[in-house]
């Protein structure tokens, strides 16, 4: 038998000749026309939402979405509502195609008037077994799971990734997901599309494990969502900043369908120059390698920071000898550190912005030290830019501990508690 | 770590078990494929009196991890949604939504096999009833692989049956199935069935004595399963997060989960 | 032969506005031999007599779980009964794998209570010969409905059906206040004594007539029978003081 399964099912060309085209339409070297061929079903989705987040605490469930309905890459409609509520207990939220979106919440709305047609709504509000009748977040999801599976296997798909929240039967939290395929899938933080890729991480960094939703407020869980959002918006470019937010706990849904992004930070764009890793002016990489001062001096271009600093727009508010000084007596406080030691250095460069010429503007540091990136879960420095930048005051983020100052030369150090890969030095001016 | 580091990478696209496009000779058109590999593993090893079924717990897409706990193994029949007092469980790796509906179709047909006959299931009616589930949907068949465990009826071994994805079947003694399952299944030959191991002192020119594979006692094939899988998870993307086990004995089922690596 | 004109098919009425063969229906679920049931606040209790048909046969099934969490009597057409159940237990897998719950007893009441409707309204059908207790507990707590030929289904606290059931449902009317807040002990004894006042003079509950179906609040439904109820028997009956027969509420 033939290994390759591709070729299982096929009348061999050596018993019965090559295969006969003839019923494929032209295009496949057939000769039907596309009129005759049989019945075709969505191949693609046509106007399309963006991504769903969504996140478990203590009492309930937090989800979001932004507002918006692309087609293409043109940013169709910007009022289109993709949470939808469901009985006081779930709400759905819709990523993928919207007018299959608009199917579902039709299924959602007979299915809701299915459930209560057998009890009237008065019995469930007056009976003590009311609300533990209703359907929960858990009989939602396998209802709308089956849906979609069903419709995959017909090769008929509801171009959609949904995510179902809400409390169960029990009135437990519960969260899970289901997609144009029927695959299922439960977490304490999901996000579909572009947000399993930007908000997964940061949500994951928050609660890691179901253990840890114990330990999250609905405070805790509402301004993690938001500021993902803030993210999605700045990366997800078939996104917008504003979006519906709903928090399901036992007091019911609060559906919120007109927020905004608030306290948005675009300084970091004026610095992007192209795309991809930026040219950084100093930079030490590859952290085992970097043992002895000796080591860490090769790094240095040749002829000081001179050239590199060529490369780069900007000028340097300090000469480049000064400059090296710093760096030297920064790598001393490295030596100082205790091995094994992982390294990552930014430096927080002053930069003249080459406005004034009498005066020095210091107004934008790299934005390492800013906490939108020390909370982040991004493990890789990718140089100038890439960031947010903040403005030079003496605000450290609180997670991160001073461990050493080197007196000489303005320069401190200190080292992420939550994670001690990282050190950052932060020129004081 | 640093992403100016990442074009060190060796720049070969991940492997995966199934394609990830519709194969076709036509040119590529956006169209829909309803398959997709979920990654993941599972294994079984059947002893003297019992079975023993595990499967990491790490639901994947390409390079995402979906969700860290998503269970690939499953209690067949018992009663109610618990399976109370169920003695079978059917691994399933591949396409999860398939795996899926798979056992629920399996676990509906056992439920109802004990409402007809009012008596359980015998493991191997169930391997071979799986095996018809899967067959009859060959021409669009549930796109996983299964393994079935259980203690036979008959003689109180431990059956275990491993499965293709169109419902051939046979009885073994062990079976690795799923992304890393190249990767276990040389392992378990070599430890399980004693492949390539011989009689000390029994070289002598060409004639070398394989030693004779006997039903390992229960805490050495758990001691296997947990072996197999910390090494899996070094080694394989797709594999990770939690190690979910059942063993299954005339007594019962026992359940555990250990925690895997989660990078 | 006839009774009248009208009982021919079951979908005329005479000009009283009876249809003769949905009674007659009803007329077989009295030939069946009585099966009782009660609801507490926290349990439903079944309890049923058994009849075999000759000294050396077996005795009939009764009580039949359908899902964990209920189960059914019946009394009438055996064979009725069956394809019944056998479509709750379809509905009921269904329900557990589109929903992932158990099905609402008043659901599945009215589901075969509309499948019975229709056989009173096409030609050619038959009426089912059967009458069904349902009894279980789910979201919304324990229930007990009966179901009739008819179609015609009711929410109980208490219910007797098949023959001389008149005599049980007579014990239970007296004791319905005490069940609401029995226990499940107290609730099967009434059951079985309510099923004992149903039996003519010279027949007693043995194990072996006897089906008893308990579901309870975090309880599956479970079904007893045999050895398994010799110990309620005894405590119901036998430990009497004045011979067992006599009943405080005969009084």
């Amino acid at each position: 038998m033939n290994h390759l399964p591709h070729a299982w099912g096929r009348p061999r060309d050596d018993v019965y000749g090559h295969y006969n085209p003839s019923y494929l339409p032209t295009s496949l070297g057939g000769t039907q026309h596309i009129s005759s061929m049989p019945t075709s079903h969505t191949q693609s989705p046509i106007v399309t939402g963006t991504s769903v987040i969504a996140i478990k605490f203590k009492t309930g469930i937090v989800i979001a979405a932004d507002n918006l309905a692309s087609y293409g890459s043109l940013a169709r409609f910007t009022d289109v509502k993709r949470l939808k509520p469901f009985n006081k207990k779930c709400v759905v939220g819709f990523g993928g195609d919207v007018s299959d979106m608009q199917y579902i919440d039709r299924l959602l709305m007979s299915l809701d008037v299915q459930q209560n047609y057998a009890g009237s709504a008065k019995e469930m509000d007056e009976e003590d077994g009311g609300s533990k009748a209703l359907m929960g977040a858990n009989n939602l999801h396998t209802y709308l799971s089956k849906v979609m599976y069903k419709r995959r296997s017909d090769f008929n798909p509801l171009w959609n990734a949904l995510l179902v929240a809400g409390l169960d039967e029990k009135d437990a939290p519960f969260l899970a997901s289901a997609d144009l395929l029927g695959t299922t899938y439960s977490a304490p933080t999901l996000a579909t599309g572009f947000g399993a890729h930007l908000a997964q991480p940061l949500l994951r960094n928050v609660v890691p494990d179901e253990k840890a939703v114990e330990g999250i407020t609905r405070e805790k869980a509402v301004e993690t969502v938001r500021e993902c959002m803030k993210v999605l918006f700045y990366r997800d470019a078939r996104s917008m900043p504003e979006y519906s937010i709903a928090v399901i706990d036992g007091s019911g849904v609060e559906l919120k369908t007109d927020e905004k992004l608030e306290n948005q930070s675009w300084a970091f764009a004026e610095t992007i120059r192209g795309y991809g890793t930026q040219t950084v002016p100093v930079f030490v990489e590859d952290q085992d390698q970097i043992r002895t001062l000796d080591e860490m001096r090769e790094y240095l271009p040749e002829d000081g920071l001179s050239a590199a600093m060529d490369d780069h727009p900007f000028r340097t508010a300090t000469d480049p000898g000064e400059f090296r000084d710093i760096y030297l007596a920064a790598a001393q406080a490295v030596e100082r550190m205790p091995k094994p030691r992982q390294l990552e250095i930014s430096f927080d460069l002053q930069v003249d912005a080459g406005m004034g010429q009498g005066e020095h503007e210091f107004s934008y540091a790299q934005g390492a030290t800013e906490s939108w990136y020390q909370e982040s879960s991004v493990d890789s420095k990718v140089g100038w830019g890439m960031f947010p930048t903040v403005e030079m005051d003496d605000q450290v983020p609180k997670a991160w501990k001073k461990v050493g100052e080197v007196k000489g030369a303005t320069i401190e150090l200190y080292l992420s508690e939550q994670n001690e890969h990282y050190i950052n030095y932060r020129l004081i001016h | 770590m640093a992403a100016h580091t990442l074009h060190t990478l060796p720049s070969t696209n991940p492997s995966f078990s199934f394609p990830q496009h519709a194969p076709s000779g036509a040119p590529t058109q956006h169209s829909f494929y309803p398959y997709t590999d979920n990654g993941g593993s599972t294994l079984g090893i059947s002893g003297a009196s019992f079975t023993v079924i595990a499967g990491d717990t790490r639901l994947t897409s390409g390079y995402n991890i979906l969700t860290r706990y998503a269970p690939k193994l499953f209690k067949i029949g018992g009663s109610g949604p618990d399976h109370k007092g169920a003695k079978i469980v059917l691994s399933v790796v591949g396409f999860a939504a398939d795996g899926r509906a798979l056992q629920e179709r399996l676990d509906t047909l056992v439920k109802l096999y004990r409402y007809q006959h009012g008596k359980d299931i015998t493991v191997h009616a169930c391997a071979q009833r799986l095996s018809h589930i899967l067959y009859n949907k060959r021409f669009f068949p549930y796109y996983v692989q299964a393994i079935l465990g259980g203690v036979d009826e008959v003689d109180g071994s431990g059956a275990l049956y491993s499965y293709d994805p169109v419902g051939s079947y046979e009885r073994e003694y062990c079976r690795a199935a799923g992304a890393a399952a190249s990767l276990i299944m040389p392992f378990l030959d070599n430890q399980v069935n004693l492949k390539n191991q011989y009689e000390p002192g029994s070289v002598q020119g060409l004639e070398k004595k394989q030693l004779e594979a006997k039903p390992l006692d229960r805490e050495t094939v758990e001691g296997l399963v947990r072996d197999a899988f910390t090494s899996a998870v070094e080694r394989h993307i797709e594999v990770g997060d939690g190690l979910q086990m059942m063993v299954i004995t005339n007594e019962g089922i026992e359940e555990v989960v250990l925690p895997l690596k989660r990078d | 032969m006839f009774r009248n004109n009208y009982d021919n098919d079951s979908v005329t009425f005479s000009p009283q506005g009876r249809i003769f063969q949905v009674e007659y229906a009803q007329e077989a679920v009295k030939q069946g031999s009585v099966v009782v049931g009660i609801v507490s606040k926290t349990h439903a209790v079944l309890a049923a007599l058994k009849r075999n048909a000759e000294e050396l046969s077996s005795y009939q099934k009764k009580i039949i779980p359908i899902d964990t969490h209920y189960g059914v009597a019946l009394a009438g057409l055996a064979s009725d009964a069956r394809v019944l159940s056998n479509l709750m237990k379809q509905q009921s897998l269904a329900s557990r794998l589109t929903y992932d719950r158990p099905i609402l007893l008043s659901e599945i009441t009215s589901r075969i209570g509309d499948r019975a409707q229709t056989n009173t309204q096409q030609y050619g059908k038959r009426p089912y010969g059967v009458g069904l207790l349902i009894a279980g507990v789910d979201a919304k707590g324990p229930h007990l409905f009966e179901f009739q030929p008819s179609g015609v289904t009711h929410e109980m606290m208490a219910c007797g059906i098949g023959a001389r059931s008149q005599m049980a449902r007579t014990y239970l009317e007296r004791n319905l206040d005490e069940f609401q807040g029995a226990s499940r002990e107290e609730l099967i004894k009434h059951a079985l004594r309510a099923l004992k006042d149903s039996l003519s003079q010279d027949k007693e509950l043995t194990i072996d007539n006897t089906s008893l179906g308990v579901g309870g609040v975090e309880e599956d439904f479970q079904m007893y029978e045999g050895q398994d109820i010799a110990s309620w028997l005894e405590t119901t009956f036998e430990n009497k003081p004045e011979g067992g027969e006599a009943m405080e509420t005969d009084s």
